[in-house]
């Protein structure tokens, strides 16, 4: 059956069935409901006369009116709009709603804001131009499609994040697929993504790591990492404000003692924090290297913000 | 005998007693085809003619005779709206209605597959109404079920790319004409197609 030769022979066969021919009264029968439907067509010969509109037949007319629809549902963005997408197409393919829900996609489905879409095997998902083939994940973005990245890397990345920060690791698979992009960045730590989505919560997150440290403590060999990790979150957070960066530079040299320095000044070091710490992250490259750039010029900020860190840790040390 | 034996082009199979029609036997189907739009007498010769070719080519898809029915009623109507937009191209007419009938046919699959829910219920409706003339030579009834079942599951555009080549016989360039894509294209999708088709009739078999 697997052999193509044989599937061959099987259509060749499935070609070949003899058929019946149609049964005259459903010959006749359709054929007078063709006479019906075609007696009904707008400007048939056969139909009623189109009166008062000549604009009806005229192909300008009709070309005009293409266009502005073609406008106004791909202006917008594909066929949707603020309140969503319609799914042209969906084969074998699932959507998880805002709500938390999860559906299978049918066609003509309108997607809200914050859907995601999942293809499942040989499954196909038409929204407009864009097609989504198996394994495909989509999100619906104020009335776009944004692709998602294949693997779920917090999953992956959680193991890494829980040995410093066990609390966060769940918020953080939760919204990577919210925002893929701006995930990449720290890369490491998973733990960064929530503190991104809501910069104006920047304060009360810089308050949890406070209140993590006692978490924290267990792990001291992580210092290194967590404090990269940790402090990797605040430079996005920061990074709207380039004012503040400058000015807290000062004290995080002389302030915190030789420990933190020699792995924040080598900018290098998130890298060699990935390749010991997070092997799986390189399975989003694309990400990766779009994020880097922004990251490198943040940097200076996250030193910035970890004098305030330190002197916490290091008095963590000693605790454990 | 192949589909495309049965229904040539110009051939008549099918056609009407009616003698109001004499002379429009005579026609060739590109001059009815060019006329079908704004005459329904040229519409209604070309359905004469190729009803019996759209009938069969559904009857060997579904298995059944009342969904094959179904589909030629569908398309001959959407033939019938859409008649305005018809450009000769390679194939002809009939290359034109099997793409259509293959779209309606996905349609219905579709639709049977929402109102029913299962293919246990898509397998026995398609089972229920048909006494099958007989089966394709050396496969039994069920190997022709489980060869529909698997086509089924394929994604539409595999579906209508096997059916086009391997049930309606339409040959490469006829099948990408119809199409809209190149001839190559049609060789790669057909090829992706029949090894889906393979892999859904392994994965039927286990």
């Amino acid at each position: 059956m697997s052999d193509r030769t044989d599937l061959l022979e099987r259509m060749r066969v499935l070609a070949t069935v003899e058929a019946p021919e149609p049964d005259p009264a459903f010959a006749a029968q359709l054929e007078g409901r063709l006479a019906a439907v075609a007696g009904t067509l707008e400007g048939s010969p056969d139909g009623p006369p189109v009166v008062g509109r000549p604009w009806v037949r005229s192909p300008l007319a009709w070309a005009t009116a293409v266009v502005a629809l073609v406008v106004v549902l791909v202006g917008p963005g594909l066929v949707g709009g603020p309140d969503g997408i319609v799914v042209t197409e969906a084969i074998a393919a699932s959507v998880v709603l805002p709500d938390g829900s999860t559906a299978d996609l049918v066609d003509g489905q309108l997607l809200p804001h914050g859907a995601v879409i999942e293809v499942g095997e040989d499954g196909e998902v038409v929204i407009g131009d864009v097609v989504l083939e198996e394994g495909d994940r989509a999100e619906v973005v104020d009335g776009e499609l944004v692709r998602l990245p294949d693997a779920p890397a917090p999953e992956e990345e959680a193991p890494v994040v829980s040995t410093a920060r066990p609390a966060p690791t769940p918020d953080a698979t939760a919204r990577p697929s919210a925002r893929p992009t701006t995930t990449a960045p720290a890369a490491e730590p998973v733990s960064d993504e929530p503190v991104r989505d809501e910069p104006v919560s920047d304060e009360p997150v810089r308050d949890e790591p406070v209140s993590d440290e006692p978490v924290r403590d267990e792990p001291v060999r992580d210092e290194p990492v967590s404090d990269e990790t940790s402090v990797d979150t605040r430079p996005t957070d920061v990074r709207p404000d380039p004012a503040p960066q400058p000015a807290p530079p000062p004290p995080p040299a002389p302030a915190p003692p030789p420990e933190p320095e020699p792995t924040r000044q080598p900018t290098p070091e998130p890298e060699p924090t990935r390749d010991a710490t997070d092997p799986p992250a390189n399975d989003r490259p694309g990400d990766r290297p779009v994020d880097r750039p922004t990251d490198q010029p943040d940097r200076p900020t996250d030193q910035s913000d970890r004098p305030a860190e330190q002197p916490t840790r290091p008095a963590d040390r000693p605790r454990d | 005998m192949s589909p495309r034996d049965r229904t040539g082009e110009a051939s008549s199979t099918g056609g009407s007693p009616s003698g109001a029609l004499v002379t429009l036997e005579a026609e060739d189907d590109r001059s009815l085809a060019e006329r079908m739009a704004a005459d329904h007498a040229a519409f209604a010769e070309l359905y004469r003619r190729h009803l019996p070719a759209i009938h069969a080519f559904a009857y060997r898809r579904t298995g059944s005779r009342a969904l094959a029915e179904d589909v030629a009623a569908t398309t001959f109507e959407r033939a019938l709206r859409g008649a305005a937009g018809f450009r000769w191209t390679r194939g002809g007419v009939l290359a034109w209605l099997y793409r259509i009938a293959g779209n309606a046919l996905i349609d219905q699959q579709r639709g049977r597959a929402v109102a029913e829910g299962t293919r246990a219920r898509i397998a026995a409706a398609r089972m229920a109404p048909t006494p099958e003339p007989g089966p394709g030579e050396g496969l039994a009834p069920d190997e022709l079920d489980e060869l529909r079942r698997a086509l089924d599951q394929l994604r539409p555009r595999y579906q209508e790319v096997i059916a086009l080549r391997h049930l309606a016989d339409l040959t490469p360039a006829e099948t990408a004409a119809v199409l809209g894509i190149t001839t190559a294209n049609v060789a790669v999708t057909l090829h992706r197609a029949m090894g889906a088709l393979r892999r859904e009739m392994e994965r039927g078999g286990s």
